[in-house]
């Protein structure tokens, strides 16, 4: 005999696991056949855990071989692409893993699939995710039963390694491994410090979740459940019938009633979908049978066409508050999955803090709800329904401080509820013929009769109602009765009896114990009443320490927060740089350490600093960069004041302080103090402000003679400067065309700025590059542009250059003159100095006349070097430019 | 998802005063329950967090604890810009520090956001001995200018919890959430005037 694929498989698995669906697959079209299935444990607190198993067959042997394991999770998916391809897809190491598969047996692929995307659904409503997997709170089964698989073991272990280290990195990750359940304070906090909006709100959600019970008691509550297939009876039956189904002295808290095919369900009937005179009797009938108002008080009365739910609530529960949010939905599945000749009546209500959902239904009957799962397909359209309706009243939560992160809110669907009463006629029968189960009735094998059970069979096989539970009934089959007899149906169709009426329930959170489950001997309709005792205990949130507990959940994360504030250290407040000198560079180090848990962006503003001229003269390196916890970096504090720096101090006092901020992106700023003594200089300054100082310009603060409004003829810088090269450097080879030395040219400046007397070892070229310095440090040129534009157009004309010019201001003509004639003096000497009057027509045409397109003022502070004479830049080149030769008429000339 | 997703407001808090009123010990109380003696001075500003539950909702305070000394004066802008509250400190036991605190609220009024709620904190209330400023002085004061007042004492912790939470439950509610949060940066370039979209001045 051969063996099914079935066989074989439970051969290899545990005798505690099931499996639900089975077909084999193979990846491509020619590769091995594989053995693709749906498994989960048959025990009923994690049936619905199912996992998805890959087996392989071994070379000469049916037996197979576990090759892979993937728990059925939220994020699975099945897809049909059809031709008998399939492709499954689902996290794996936190990226979506896609595995393709190709069926032969289309016949099979089909159910197969749906059984797929049932377990799915199943895994999303019971929010099954890594999470869950790795805390154990879900799947623990596989690693339990199939650890020794080390290859097929690997990928819960790899789910598993993910949320314990903490390395997920995707958008979802942050959130799930952060609120990881035993992450609680040793969570690493880089990532904590994402926990923004609503990922804070859920992080604090689920920290408050895992010490519920410090803050929650459970509360005893007894609901009690009556369902009747009433079939139409016309007008509600005697008082007494009806304290005999639903109980004279009723002492539970909660009576849900429940009845189906309260109007005759023809075409009209359909219509009328609110409201019914039978309702209204109903709802009398019942309320006097329990006693509304003094026991008890109605919270719904709700028809929707056949089906009639009322739901009653003992006084004191109410008065006090304990039931709150009630709401209810009516869903029609019947024709067209809208019309109402089946469908279900939902009431939801927040006992204490629990959601509890009643649902009343009237499911589609015949054999075919089996086959084609119509049963199982209405339940998911039901179940899935949404129960944010609209009717109801809805009374909000309690004012506690951190009652918005424990979930009084209204679940959206049935499924989230936490405990569920479903009930009602579902139609299930018993898959037997009349002769057979009349015959297990009289010989009184309940049992085995509960074994043909449909509602029974395709519960244990995972397709309907999973999570449910219900007591086997130790009560006849409830349907069909001649009405008003105690005889089965005897009518033509001589339908077989069966257990129609039911009443399933399913706690998810707290606890849930059925004290009976009984039929009652009602005959007016064709269906017996049936109906159910039920003590719950569900949560109630004591809001003090609920206030308590979230506090501290709250501290521990803002604590978690202000650690992951980003923080730098510098090893100093405040840096002096004493004496700064014109176009010397000096710098100062400090150490920037990142002393936070996190990375730091450091950013050095200069923005804010006083008149904004720091930024002129100070730089700073790195002036931002990135910083890994515990990293150090040297930042170099460098102040240079060039031209335009030294311009914009000259009126500010020497003594310059700054306040540097040093920003942290999303962390503390420091205040670093800068201190500088700028010493002033001429350099920089413009000739007609020079020749205001009759004394040096480091002293010009002293003496106050500038402002008594005598002027010198020449600026006196220059006149020094110039003197100077008179007197040392007419015979100098190649002055001007040689490099100053850099020390020398400090040391002249000072001279100039100071007064003091230059000293005899300086070298001429050294004056001639302290004299060229000076010229270009001018905001204006010597010859100011505008003139020089004017001599350009005339520069083949000496007259017509000298006119112009001689037109210039007197400051700058005097210059001029005064500069030309040092020229034509060292021109004098060209023998020895070996300067031509081309050379220094070519130098003093850029010095003298430079365009103001080219800025030569520019200061880069971060810039090292000196330069040392302008002939560094300059190019000899063969012809003449305009403006050398309008120097070469000025050289060449006598007057 | 069973739970609600409400996420916190978030509220740019600045603390201004005078060097050496205590602005970095009301903090730190506040945030860690500490206090030190010798509390090092504020070079540059401080950025902490802390969230206080309210009864209807939760607000969480980024805190800007800005350096008091004079010499830092012209970066407090920085700070206070765009911030929804400010406390202002001040020492009972200097009138200098008290006359410090009118200016920065002046300061406030004229350049801060305008809705901004300020409060003014008597700190040091623990050296009541050497009391310079009567509560009654600084009470008429806030109520002239419309302003919240306290005396606190950092040491003692006294009335530095009831402080923030007297801001929170003045500042408005109503806030945009789809505004992103965790914003500690401070703006440099573009001075924005962050007007809120409730008008809840000082006295609401």
């Amino acid at each position: 005999m051969k063996t099914t694929l079935e066989d074989r498989v439970h051969k290899i698995i545990s005798s505690e696991d099931s499996c639900r669906a089975i077909i084999e697959v193979r990846k491509t079209k020619n590769s091995h056949p594989r053995v693709i299935a749906v498994i989960c444990p048959l025990d009923s607190t994690s049936h619905t855990e199912c996992a998805l198993f890959t087996f392989k067959s071994r070379v000469f042997s049916s037996k197979l071989m576990i090759r892979n394991i993937v728990p059925i999770l939220m994020d699975f998916k099945a897809e049909l692409l059809g031709d008998g391809q399939f492709e499954i897809s689902f996290q794996k190491k936190n990226k979506l893993k896609k595995v393709g598969y190709v069926c032969q047996d289309v016949a099979f692929l089909g159910s197969f699939l749906q059984t797929l995307l049932n377990a799915q659904q199943i895994a999303s409503s019971c929010k099954f995710d890594t999470l869950s997997v790795a805390t154990g709170k879900s799947h623990a089964w596989v690693l339990a039963r199939y650890s020794e698989e080390d290859q097929a073991i690997k990928h819960v272990y790899n789910i598993i390694q993910m949320n314990v280290t903490g390395k997920l990195s995707t958008q979802d990750g942050f959130s799930r491994t952060a609120s990881g359940a035993n992450a609680q304070l040793s969570i690493d906090p880089i990532i904590v410090s994402f926990l923004t909006g609503a990922a804070r709100s859920e992080w604090i959600h689920r920290q408050l979740m895992q010490r519920e019970d410090e803050f929650t008691e459970l509360r005893p509550v007894s609901v009690k459940i009556c369902s009747w297939n009433v079939g139409a009876v016309q007008g509600p039956v005697s008082a007494s019938q009806l304290q005999q189904w639903l109980g004279k002295d009723n002492d539970c808290d909660l009576i849900s009633v429940g009845l189906q095919e309260v109007v005759k369900l023809n075409t009209n009937a359909l219509m009328v979908k609110e409201s019914s005179s039978e309702s209204r009797a109903w709802l009398e009938a019942i309320s006097s049978a329990i006693g509304v108002p003094d026991k008890y008080m109605v919270l719904v009365s709700r028809q929707y066409v056949g089906i009639y739910h009322f739901l009653a609530a003992r006084r004191e529960l109410l008065v006090n508050g304990v039931i709150r949010d009630v709401q209810c939905k009516a869903a029609g599945c019947g024709i067209l999955g809208q019309f109402g000749n089946k469908g279900a009546i939902s009431i939801r209500a927040t006992v204490y803090n629990s959601g509890i959902c009643f649902v009343c239904s009237h499911l589609a009957a015949g054999k075919t709800q089996v086959a084609a799962e119509s049963g199982g397909s209405d339940l998911h359209q039901l179940s899935s329904s949404s129960l944010s309706s609209n009717d109801g009243s809805s009374i909000g939560p309690d004012g506690g401080n951190y009652s918005e992160y424990y979930p009084t809110d209204v679940p959206a669907t049935i499924e989230g509820h936490d405990i569920i009463f479903w009930y009602g006629d579902l139609n299930y029968r018993i898959e037997a013929g009349r002769q057979r189960v009349l015959e297990l009735i009289q010989g009184g094998s309940l049992e085995e009769l509960y074994n043909l059970d449909q509602l029974f069979q395709q519960r244990m096989e995972g397709n309907v109602f999973l999570g449910y539970k219900e007591t086997r009934p130790n009560f006849l089959p409830t349907y069909k009765y001649d009405a008003g007899t105690d005889d089965y149906d005897t009518s033509e169709k001589q339908r077989a009896p069966a257990w129609c009426d039911r009443i399933l329930w399913n706690c998810k959170r707290g606890s849930c114990k059925q004290e009976h489950y009984a039929r009652h001997e009602l005959t007016a309709s064709d269906h017996r009443p049936v109906s159910a005792k039920f003590n719950l205990e569900v949560t109630r949130v004591l809001t003090d320490k609920l206030s308590q507990v979230g506090e501290q959940v709250s501290r521990s994360l803002d604590h978690m927060d202000n650690q992951c504030t980003p923080n730098v250290e510098l090893d100093i407040k405040s840096i002096n740089f004493y004496d700064v000198h014109y176009r010397c560079t000096q710098k100062q180090s400090a150490m920037l350490r990142n002393t936070g848990q996190v990375f730091v962006h450091y950013r050095f503003i200069l923005d804010f600093l006083k008149e904004n001229s720091a930024k002129r003269w100070l730089s700073i390196e790195p002036r931002y960069g990135l910083l890994m916890p515990g990293e150090s970096r040297s930042i170099t504090f460098k102040v240079r004041v060039g031209d335009e720096a030294a311009r914009v101090l000259r009126g500010i006092k020497q003594e310059l302080q700054e306040t540097l901020v040093l920003q942290v992106e999303g962390g503390n700023t420091l205040f670093v103090s800068i201190t500088a003594r700028c010493l002033a200089t001429a350099y920089g300054r413009g000739l007609d402000e020079l020749v205001t100082h009759r004394y040096p310009i480091r002293y010009s603060g002293i003496h106050v003679d500038g402002k008594s409004g005598k002027v010198m003829p020449l600026p006196k810088e220059v006149w020094r400067l110039a003197g100077a090269i008179f007197e040392r450097g007419l015979k100098d080879d190649n002055i001007f065309l040689k490099y100053g030395e850099p020390k020398e040219l400090l040391e002249i400046r000072e001279c100039v700025d100071t007064g003091a007397p230059f000293a005899d070892h300086l070298a001429p070229a050294s004056f001639a590059a302290a004299l060229i310095q000076l010229l270009r440090s001018l905001p204006n040129p010597v010859i100011p542009p505008e003139v020089r534009v004017e001599c350009v157009k005339q520069h083949q004309s000496k007259e017509r250059c000298f006119r112009i010019l001689s037109q210039m201001p007197p400051i700058n003509l005097s210059v001029l003159v005064y500069l030309v004639s040092l020229l034509r003096e060292l021109l004098k000497h060209r023998e020895e100095n070996k300067l031509s009057p081309e050379t220094l027509a070519l130098i003093f045409s850029a010095v003298l006349m430079y365009p103001e397109t080219v800025d030569l003022s520019v200061d880069d502070p971060s810039s090292e070097g000196e330069l040392m004479t302008i002939s560094d830049d300059i190019e000899p080149r063969a012809d003449l430019t305009k403006e050398q030769a309008i120097l070469l008429h000025l050289l060449r000339s006598d007057g | 998802m069973a739970a609600q997703n409400k996420s916190p407001l978030n509220f740019k808090l600045v603390l201004l005063g005078e060097g050496a009123v205590g602005k970095s010990s009301l903090v730190l109380r506040f945030v860690r329950g500490q206090f030190f003696d010798y509390q090092e001075s504020t070079i540059g500003a401080a950025f902490l967090t802390q969230t206080v539950a309210l009864n209807d909702t939760t607000v969480k305070f980024e805190i800007w604890d800005t350096a008091g000394q004079e010499r830092y004066h012209s970066l407090a802008p920085m700070y206070y810009r765009g911030a929804a509250a400010a406390i202002v400190v001040y020492d009972i036991t200097s009138t200098d520090s008290f006359a410090r605190a009118k200016s920065w609220v002046r300061e406030l009024q004229r350049q801060g956001n305008p809705n901004i709620v300020i409060a003014l904190a008597g700190n040091k209330s623990d050296l009541a001995s050497k009391r310079k400023v009567e509560p009654d002085e600084a009470r008429q004061y806030a109520e002239e200018n419309n302003i919240m007042f306290m005396e606190t004492s950092a040491k003692t912790a006294s009335n530095v919890n009831e402080l923030f939470v007297q801001i929170a439950r003045k500042l408005p509610k109503q806030q945009q959430q789809d505004k992103p949060s965790g914003s500690a940066n401070i703006k440099v370039n573009e001075p924005k005037q962050d007007a809120k979209a409730n008008n809840c001045s000082g006295s609401c």
